[in-house]
């Protein structure tokens, strides 16, 4: 690990045995977030009396009676469409200045009642889609890696944050991609849980049945330990699944002996061929679960583009939904990549968006069959290193179709983790999927990947810190 | 990039729902951008039978069902 930013799971534990105080740990933060925010742009809004204070009492509580949970007295951040009571939450639009909400989201207060300590909200694009964008009230997070290149997005400042030990661990939301992209471009692991895990109850919709809310944090473990005071039933959001909650930790250590990888070549073979950096980290966790014990097999699905097309409709015609009526009421405070999205809403048909719900259900089946036979599924995460933030092509999401939206599309979980560096010194990442509901074993796969690479020993070249051994 | 598929009159009369006040010069960026989208809904039309349903369908809440 780095020898300067603890891990949430490292804290954890010394935490629990009286060795760090979460003051200390909180000012550290704080600390480095005087250095570094300058440059980054990750907060929205730095609640630093509001760490504080959190800080002091998880310290006391912990004093008096131990800790409540591993993220008692841990330092995190939300991206800031999620609303947090008494505390600005603008979704990074100029429609929603001065909106302060009256109450927590269910995921901010699930955070809270684990203990953690809340440092801020986080940079994002506008309503949590389009950036980068430079025509907003807030700037763009940077990344840490390079402060000219993009971090992703929509959870941008997430990504950032956590890269550069601002916070140990954050909050994003995932409606095609939005934790796992800023995970693969940062360097660090993000998981879109399955579709109905983690409440969306309080956060600002995205596209109603493609968000997701999940954790972005620097390992797998660290997902794991926010996930488990994250998941579970909550009847104010329709999509939330009542079942019961496993033990995400229990089977990390188990590796991945027995486990079966199906590896969608064609994805990033010929539907999107990714960067030699990018092709070289599937290879490598090919190999690796293979010396771990695993069984590598290839599965087939329908074409990237398939399931990229299905899920460009349902997104766009019910984002256009979502916000027609600020649409219409003050267009001219969008940002100019936010335009261009609700636009695309006025270019589809409800043809169009009932085809594609049609075609959805021919592709979770397809899907819901190809990983019957397997435990998890590896792709690539991003199809090459961060570009320029200046050069983000503006079509993006049109040209092009992207790895992770086929999982929002199913509702299936996945994870990205750093698998690498490209010849720019820069992050890349692979990505796992599993089926509904199959978390553990996601993690538990990602886990033994990580265990079994160099990836997390090195910290972005930004923060001064000796590479661990 | 596409060719633009549809004039500015068509642009305009698809765009004119949304309030935005747009330029000759944008209309004429979201015609390029159109291109992609009747691209893709291409994709999304199978041979599938009237019968087949969309993903999204209505459910009773369980407490509901269960009166």
């Amino acid at each position: 690990m780095s020898t300067d930013i603890l891990t949430i799971a490292e804290a954890a534990a010394l935490i629990s045995a009286g060795k760090l105080s979460p003051v200390e740990l909180t000012e550290a933060c704080l600390a480095r977030v005087k250095v570094f925010e300058p440059e980054l742009h990750a907060f929205v809004t730095l609640t630093e009396e509001r760490a504080r204070a959190d800080a002091r009492r998880a310290e006391a509580e912990i004093r008096a009676s131990g800790p409540k949970s591993p993220l008692h007295g841990i330092p995190i951040g939300l991206k800031d469409i999620i609303d947090t009571k008494g505390i600005l939450t603008t979704c990074q639009s100029a429609h929603n200045i001065g909106n302060v909400p009256g109450k927590d989201a269910a995921s901010a207060a699930a955070l809270d009642a684990a203990g953690t300590v809340l440092m801020g909200k986080l940079t994002t694009h506008e309503f949590a889609d389009g950036g980068p964008s430079f025509d907003l009230p807030w700037p763009p997070a940077r990344n840490p890696w390079d402060t000219q290149r993009f971090t992703a997005g929509s959870s941008s400042g997430t990504g950032a944050a956590v890269a550069a030990g601002l916070v140990l661990g954050g909050l994003g939301t995932d409606t095609g991609g939005s934790i796992r992209g800023p995970a693969a471009l940062c360097g660090i692991v993000g998981l879109k849980p399955t579709y109905g895990l983690v409440s969306r109850a309080g956060v600002a919709p995205a596209a109603y049945s493609l968000d997701h809310i999940g954790p972005m944090a620097w390992t797998t473990e660290d997902c794991a330990l926010m996930l488990q005071a994250l998941a579970g039933h909550d009847p104010a959001d329709p999509a939330s699944a009542d079942r019961p909650v496993p033990d995400y930790t229990a089977g990390l250590a188990k590796g991945a002996k027995g486990l079966k990888i199906g590896v969608l070549q064609r994805w990033h073979e010929s539907d999107r061929p990714v960067a030699p950096a990018v092709q070289a980290g599937i290879d490598a966790a090919i190999a690796a679960y293979r010396s771990l014990g695993a069984e590598v097999v290839e599965i087939k699905l329908s074409a990237l583009q398939e399931y990229t097309a299905a899920g460009f409709f349902i997104a766009t015609v019910e984002r256009g939904a979502a916000y027609e009526r600020m649409m219409l009421k003050n267009p001219e405070k969008f940002g100019q990549r936010y335009r261009d999205r609700l636009v695309f809403a006025a270019l589809c048909t409800g043809m169009d968006y009932v085809q594609a719900l049609r075609r959805r259900r021919e592709l979770i089946a397809e899907m819901t069959a190809a990983m019957a036979g397997v435990d998890v599924v590896l792709t690539a995460g991003n199809p090459d290193e961060a570009p320029p933030i200046d050069q983000v092509p503006r079509w993006d999401n049109l040209d092009k179709p992207n790895f992770t939206m086929a999982f929002n599309l199913t509702g299936m979980p996945a994870i990205c983790v750093p698998s690498g560096f490209g010849p720019n010194g820069l992050p890349v990442s692979i990505q796992l999927a599993a089926r509904p509901f199959g978390e553990a074993v996601l993690l538990q796969a990602a886990h033994a990947f990580e265990k079994a690479t160099p990836w997390r020993q090195r910290r972005p070249a930004m923060l001064g810190l000796a590479e661990a051994a | 990039m596409p060719t633009p598929i549809a004039s500015e009159a068509e642009m305009s009369a698809l765009l004119a729902r949304t309030g935005f006040q747009l330029t000759p010069e944008q209309i004429a960026e979201y015609a390029q951008a159109y291109g992609y989208i009747v691209e893709m809904s291409a994709r999304i039309r199978g041979e599938r039978s009237y019968m087949a349903e969309p993903a999204h369908v209505f459910g009773f809440p369980n407490e509901e069902a269960a009166r």
